[in-house]
């Protein structure tokens, strides 16, 4: 599980080692560190270490960066079969992470890091009353830690990620934010030199610590904003969602019969499948002779799209074989208006019906029959 | 029944609650969620028949059953009206779960019912006929696990049904599926006389890793929410390599590995349905 975060100038420390090593680059803007605990640990990381083992020479950066390259790939894909699916999302969310500008450095969980558990538990904790989402993936903690705390602009600088003040000092931003103060603005120099373990374990520790941060630090140049993945995924769909008419499934419920027809207008936008089955059954039930319903049916793709020429068409035709002659005439002239090929044949049917009269030439011969 | 009542029950069908698994969309989970939920209610000692028609006779296989014996299948339900339900039912090796076992051959009664009187109604007909039989029903739940395709199968399968539970993936054109559904439903409502009611959409096969999944767990949750009321289940039944794993064992995963993460959520999903079986009256 994830613990704390924080950014971290250690850029590369081998797995199932602590890092005591060279120390890496200097602090930059944008880095994020993931603590990873000693316990509860995710597989993922795990299974990242191991593939980093198999790998070898590459750093856990670069093997994060490489998450999605093809070499790697394929070795999940190898070793993980049934894993590999997942682990392609997780890749994706760091791969964002990454284009935004921010580093990630990763504990392993043999890493001991003793010293900060206390505060990665604490920090677990905040994480759960901070959001009900919370949920013991890595990358959607720190893609919503991320956007919600609006840690992504500061650089903040920890010596050492095993550093009791790193640890310590991810708690207390959490508890900073969750009690609604305005968001920690991070000093770019280190903080003062490392406290000794048992100091640290003690949670009344951390607040004293951040106090000792330079407050007169100046503030780090702020990434530019970028909408998120999150964001830009939620516009997209968003609109579709919601045109979808899902009223239909509920009618039993509801009892709201009539009321299921879908609005086909809305789906005309998210679905031409759904329109074609629409005009599928207007079309069938005409055939059927069913023409108020065939009507109903056009009727609705008639109010998605106006001023569609088929519609139309079909829509006079059907009056016109209800007998309803007038409103097909002007159906049908609007239908050949908007450039339907055979509405202006229909419409000669039609005067040609009107001209012959059918009916009178039968009044006519009663008439001679009872002159007679 | 540990601590379950049923409350309220299809009148129709003497107290047995009919309830289809059921999404135009194929893999969205429809027979793991069926075989599932079955073994938790039959877990619960509940009284439970699982009906596969599907062709592809997953939740056949699911249940231990070989789609290619020659015993009789769910489609001489449909085909043969005189066939009655008692002869279709087999046990199987989970207490108070029975199986009305699927093979491929029940592709072809779309074909062959085309033509009949009644074709919608079949099913209706021998779940009726099946409930007026016996004084007492022998089970109180039958779950009926769909094809993914709104044809007469799923047509007869909503026309018998007091209940469905629609499993939805979080993608895009799962819920196009559940829209598709939606109008199939209506025009059932439209022209005959169904008496299913929604018991509730359960989003399967989630990751919680992924943005999408979160994004449109979200909003459709609160689509449904605004529009209709809580008809989405609380519990997500996330994306587990153990559910794939424990196919080969013929058991639902609840059964097979009832520590798996997959497993536990199916748990709680089988409570929240009870739950909202419970509120839904016929």
């Amino acid at each position: 599980m994830v613990a704390a975060m924080e950014t971290v100038v250690e850029e590369r420390a081998p797995l199932g080692e602590t890092s005591e090593g060279p120390a890496g680059p200097a602090a930059e803007d944008g880095e994020v560190l993931i603590t990873i605990g000693t316990s509860g640990t995710p597989g993922i990381i795990r299974r990242w270490g191991t593939l980093r083992q198999a790998i070898g020479d590459l750093s856990l950066e670069a093997l994060l960066r490489g998450a999605v390259d093809a070499r790697v790939l394929e070795l999940m894909r190898e070793k993980r079969p049934s894993q590999y699916e997942s682990e392609c999302g997780v890749a994706e969310e760091i791969k964002g992470i990454l284009e935004q500008g921010y580093r990630i450095f990763v504990h392993d969980s043999e890493t001991p890091i003793d010293s900060s558990l206390v505060t990665q538990l604490k920090a677990k904790d905040l994480l759960k009353q901070a959001s009900p989402e919370y949920e013991t993936q890595t990358f959607f903690t720190l893609h919503l830690v991320l956007e919600r705390y609006g840690w992504a602009t500061p650089a903040q600088h920890v010596k050492d990620a095993a550093d009791a003040e790193g640890a310590a000092r991810a708690g207390s931003l959490f508890a900073h934010e969750l009690a609604g103060d305005e968001p920690a603005i991070e000093p770019t120099e280190p903080l003062p030199a490392p406290q000794a373990e048992d100091e640290i374990a003690a949670a009344e520790e951390v607040e004293p610590l951040l106090e000792a941060a330079p407050a007169e630090a100046p503030q780090a140049p702020a990434v530019p904003v970028k909408l998120s993945k999150e964001e830009a995924l939620r516009q997209q769909f968003a609109e579709k969602i919601k045109a979808l008419d899902l009223k239909g499934l509920f009618v039993g419920n509801f009892g709201f019969q009539k009321e299921a027809v879908v609005d086909v207008s809305r789906l005309a936008t998210l679905s031409p499948q759904t329109v074609s089955a629409y005009l599928m059954k207007a079309n069938s039930f005409r055939q059927a002779r069913e023409y108020e319903k065939a009507l109903s049916y056009y009727r609705v793709l008639l109010k998605s799209d106006p001023d569609n020429a088929d519609f139309r068409f079909l829509y006079g035709k059907t009056l016109m074989e209800m007998g309803r002659t007038q409103a097909a005439v002007e159906c049908l002239q609007r239908a050949k208006e908007l450039g339907h090929e055979s509405a202006g044949r229909e419409l000669e049917r039609l005067a040609e019906k009107q001209t012959k009269k059918p009916g009178l030439h039968f009044l006519r011969f009663w008439r001679r029959t009872e002159s007679a | 029944m540990d601590g379950y009542s049923l409350t309220n029950s299809g009148s129709a069908y003497g107290g047995m609650r009919i309830i289809a698994f059921v999404n135009e969309k194929g893999g969205v989970a429809k027979t793991t969620s069926c075989i599932n939920l079955a073994g938790c209610f039959a877990a619960r000692g509940l009284r439970v028949l699982v009906m596969d028609m599907d062709p592809q006779s997953n939740a056949t296989l699911g249940l231990g059953v070989d789609p290619g014996c020659l015993d009789p299948h769910a489609s001489l339900l449909l085909t043969d009206n005189k066939f009655p339900l008692e002869r279709a039912i087999r046990e199987t090796e989970i207490p108070r779960l029975d199986l009305v076992s699927s093979d491929p051959s029940l592709s072809g009664c779309n074909k062959t019912l085309v033509t009949e009187v009644g074709r919608e109604v079949r099913l209706r007909s021998k779940m009726l006929d099946y409930a007026r039989s016996v004084f007492t029903s022998k089970y109180e739940y039958v779950f009926v696990d769909c094809s993914p395709s709104l044809d007469l199968l799923t047509v007869n399968v909503l026309m018998a049904a007091t209940d469905m539970v629609v499993p939805v993936h979080a993608k895009f054109y799962s819920l196009q599926g559940m829209a598709l559904l939606a109008e199939t439903v209506a025009s059932l409502y439209e022209q005959l006389d169904p008496q299913v009611k929604m018991a509730g959409i359960l989003v399967t096969m989630f990751d919680r890793t992924t943005t999408l999944d979160r994004v449109i767990l979200e909003i459709l949750r609160d689509k449904i929410a605004s529009d209709f009321g809580d008809f989405v289940f609380k519990t997500v039944i996330g994306k587990n390599v153990a559910v794939g794993e424990t196919e080969i064992s013929n058991k639902p995963i609840v059964l097979a590995d009832p520590s798996a993460p997959a497993a536990r959520a199916y748990e709680s999903a089988a409570d929240e349905l009870l739950d909202r079986l419970g509120r839904t009256v016929h």
